[in-house]
């Protein structure tokens, strides 16, 4: 096992880095160095709270439910690309 | 011990949000169905510009209170920790994509949303945006148009 000393390290970078030790329930620094490590590998997954994904799906579902007022509103054209196409161009 | 769960991240376009919400698009359901995979599969990171977006869109075009409910569950689907201001660093780091796969300067916010949080990118725009940079060997996320997207 290597050892590392890590000198000049920010105030900032460590407090967050004592902050992702906790939410990643790493005992040591050098599980959180590996956990992180392992993360960056598989395409940079990030970690949240139970409650904070709980929130997300209330969102989509309260964001899907606006379906109805807005096909009844919009129907027909323009579609929804050419009138994202006609804002960011101006076509 | 708290719980968590790892997740993918996702970059959808804002086409994806507003035609997932009108029945009569092409791919509303495809849209809905990707939108659903949120977030059990996949965490959103968008750039703020998606707000002005789909709000402006649907206040334009089906009334405000529909925008401003909107914009209501924008803010309870994306997660602070992933929505990326669009100020001057962060259109100083996107417009430069414009001339790397010669694409709009709204589309490079999107895609320089994907690439920094390397999350898989969704768009409608097959001609102007997802044509011109899935298959480039410079991009190292997945871009997909909806239609093709794994569900």
């Amino acid at each position: 096992m290597a050892t590392i000393l890590v000198k000049g390290l920010p105030d900032g970078t460590l407090k967050q880095l004592k902050k992702l030790k906790v939410e990643l329930d790493c005992k040591t620094w050098a599980e959180l160095f590996e956990k992180l490590a392992e993360s960056e590998g598989q395409r940079k997954p990030l970690v949240f709270q139970k409650e904070d994904l709980q929130e997300m799906k209330r969102g989509v579902k309260g964001f899907l439910a606006l379906r109805g007022e807005v096909s009844k509103n919009w129907t027909g054209p323009p579609t929804v690309l050419a009138e994202i196409r006609k804002s960011r161009r101006h076509e | 011990m708290s719980e968590q769960q790892v997740k993918r991240i996702l970059t959808l376009d804002s086409n994806v949000f507003i035609s997932a919400l009108k029945s009569d698009e092409p791919y509303s359901r495809k849209c809905a169905q990707i939108i659903e995979l949120v977030p059990n599969r996949f965490l959103l990171a968008e750039p703020s510009v998606v707000y002005q977006e789909v709000c402006g869109t649907l206040a334009r075009r089906a009334g405000s209170s529909a925008a401003q409910a909107a914009r209501e569950q924008l803010d309870r689907m994306i997660d602070s920790k992933l929505l990326s201001t669009c100020d001057k660093d962060f259109c100083l780091a996107s417009y430069p994509l414009c001339s790397q796969f010669k694409i709009y300067a709204i589309d490079a916010l999107y895609l320089w949303t994907a690439i920094s949080t390397r999350s898989t990118f969704v768009s409608l725009d097959r001609e102007d945006l997802t044509e011109k940079v899935e298959s480039n060997p410079q991009l190292e996320i997945e871009v997909y148009h909806v239609s093709d997207f794994p569900l």
